[in-house]
């Protein structure tokens, strides 16, 4: 079992950025679509204009469904009461505050003339990405957790 | 010498998610927004506004105008030399000072959500993270310390959100003030 002392390690917080200007620009970005940035090892996604980037840390799960014409990707985040998986309860710096727990964007899956691509290409690159880099990640923290503990 | 005329050839409007190119054209009366697909204008006294924000955005920076009808406008694809002119002409014109914002970009899905207007924002670390038009949410539903936020589709969206869900604490009557709101 950890001592409190290595809880402090994994409770350190992970930041994607410090400040705006270390934003990534791509042209997924400007256009409203997800985009993953592995090294840093976020999501960025388009809220209302406005590309809000998001921890690997901070996500549980994602999954994709596809129902008709359209493609689903939803991510399941990380919020208190939803620590299965995760070290603890202790994981949460404000567990007072108000947590964005789900998030579900839809895409039509059907070509569009002109563009040999459909638009629901970008959830799928999404949703793999963020497989990716979860894993990686993932791997990392229990390689450090065996080391410290 | 104050700026009195400013010129945007191509700009976007942000509605329903989705960036509609157009061009802005600021004076000291009003400020005149042209869509280039559909040619509809969209125009806004200079009277009328209440406070106007810049921060980076998904594309270039935005401009965000609020009017007191509590209706909000948003303008992207600006470039950030451009703020100086417009805090100019908004400081010189409109009596308003142009704020500058910097968004929380540190990657956290908790904070404080807060209704400002008619939008709800995400705020970590006392800067602004997301911020959810409220006319964009076709239907909410309040559970157990959760609260769901549909929004309406748009099929020219690529990618388009549909759902948010939110976890609050136990002790909060923030879901009141949801219910209200719709």
């Amino acid at each position: 079992t950890p001592s409190v002392y290595d809880i402090k390690i994994f409770v350190k917080e992970k930041l994607s950025y410090k400040n705006q200007s270390l934003m990534p620009r791509d042209p997924d970005i400007s256009n409203l679509k997800i985009y993953i940035d592995k090294k840093q090892e976020s999501i960025i996604l388009p809220i209302f204009g406005i590309a809000t980037p998001f921890h690997i840390s901070t996500i549980k799960n994602v999954s994709q469904s596809v129902e008709g014409d359209y493609c689903y990707l939803r991510i399941n985040f990380f919020y208190p009461g939803s620590a299965l998986g995760r070290f603890d309860g202790n994981v949460f710096s404000q567990p007072d505050a108000t947590f964005l727990k789900e998030l579900t964007f839809r895409s039509l899956n059907t070509k569009q003339s002109g563009s040999t691509t459909s638009p629901s290409m970008n959830l799928m690159t999404a949703f793999r990405l963020i497989k990716e880099v979860q894993k990686v990640y993932k791997t990392r923290e229990t390689e450090q957790r065996e080391r410290a503990g | 010498m104050a700026i009195d005329n400013l010129d945007f050839e191509e700009v976007f409007v942000l509605n329903h998610g989705i960036l509609n190119p157009g061009r802005l054209k600021l004076s000291a009366k009003d400020i005149l927004f042209k869509a280039s697909k559909t040619g509809k204008v969209d125009k806004i006294m200079a009277g009328q506004l209440m406070n106007a924000s810049w921060f980076r955005a998904a594309r270039g920076y935005e401009l965000r105008l609020a009017l007191a009808s509590g209706v909000i406008y948003k303008f992207e694809g600006f470039k950030e030399a451009d703020y100086d002119k417009l805090a100019d002409l908004f400081s010189g014109n409109y009596n308003i000072q142009l704020e500058e914002k910097e968004l929380s970009v540190k990657g956290f899905n908790w904070g404080n959500h807060s209704f400002e207007g008619s939008s709800l924002s995400l705020n970590s670390d006392s800067s602004m993270t997301y911020e959810i038009p409220l006319n964009e949410v076709c239907r909410s539903t309040v559970g157990k310390n959760e609260v769901t936020l549909e929004f309406h589709q748009h099929d020219d969206a690529q990618v388009s959100l549909m759902e948010m869900r939110f976890h609050l604490p136990a002790t909060n009557n923030e879901d009141e003030d949801y219910v209200q709101t719709f």
